[in-house]
């Protein structure tokens, strides 16, 4: 829409999206980094990678392959969207099905 | 590829052991697995399962068409690079002569983890292809089973790349 001020005219967005663009633009809330139980992945590759990209101790890494094989999914790590999306491209880069959302 | 693979482990590094055979099965899959990397279409399962989305929220479907336009042709390039690795230690191998038709590839730590990651890729692909379920079971199936050479060779990388991460546990 068009508003006034003072003599001059000027062009207001109609929406937020118009303002800002369609990418996100709410204020970088922590993301979470999720890793899904698939039937291929090895237990023992899982944790493998856990150690290798994170840089969790055996044991730790064990935890939370267990948890994904036992409750279907784990988050492995938060931080920044731009953060999280490295860390899903490193998981995808080895295989595991990650994927990344709001912390709720 | 009924047989066990062989993998020992020195302080330095793995050594793997494979017949000329085997060597040219994984050299057939990794040509393979190469194509489908480059084919560049992402309509099929197994494509989807090696490339899956980072937003699984489909109202993030902007956020996902530019992290895919950021991320794909690095993912393809590092698996790529990788697997190239893998071929030239597989083109490498030295035949162990007290053993005929067998050859040894001796891998160091970083050569190791190409092995390891090469082969899950390719366990992805066929498994996906397969359809594989969290009960799958080679001995349940039979001989007499359409993809059963598929499902054996699937089975035996299993073998290889559990033998491969048990070789490389315990650090370096």
């Amino acid at each position: 829409m068009v508003a006034e001020i003072g003599t001059e005219q000027i062009v207001v967005p109609d929406t937020v999206e118009e303002l800002f663009g369609t990418t996100d633009a709410r204020p970088d809330v922590p993301w979470v980094v999720l890793v899904w139980d698939d039937p291929i992945n090895l237990m023992d590759y899982v944790t493998y990678v856990f150690q290798k990209l994170f840089g969790y101790s055996k044991a730790k890494a064990r935890q939370l392959m267990l948890q994904v094989h036992n409750e279907g999914k784990a988050v492995v790590a938060n931080g920044t969207r731009e953060h999280c999306e490295v860390d899903v491209a490193r998981l995808h880069a080895h295989g595991l099905w990650a994927t990344m959302q709001h912390d709720t | 590829m009924s047989e066990r693979p062989t993998v020992a482990r020195r302080p330095d590094a793995i050594v793997l052991t494979l017949h000329d055979r085997e060597i040219q099965v994984l050299q057939w899959v990794l040509s393979d697995l190469g194509r489908m990397l480059t084919d560049g279409s992402n309509l099929d399962a197994v494509t989807q399962r090696l490339f899956p989305r980072a937003y699984l929220d489909p109202t993030e479907e902007q956020l996902e068409a530019e992290w895919q336009d950021t991320a794909h042709d690095g993912l393809v390039e590092s698996r790529l690079t990788a697997m190239t690795d893998v071929i030239r230690s597989l083109d490498n191998a030295v035949p162990v002569a007290e053993v005929p038709g067998a050859r040894e590839i001796v891998l160091a730590e970083e050569p190791a983890a190409n092995w390891i990651r090469v082969l899950n890729d390719a366990r992805l692909a066929i498994g996906t292809a397969l359809e594989v379920t969290p009960d799958w079971d080679f001995s349940a199936l039979e001989p007499t089973e359409p993809s059963y050479e598929m499902h054996a060779l699937y089975a035996w990388m299993t073998e290889l790349l559990g033998a491969l991460l048990a070789g490389s546990d315990g650090g370096w």
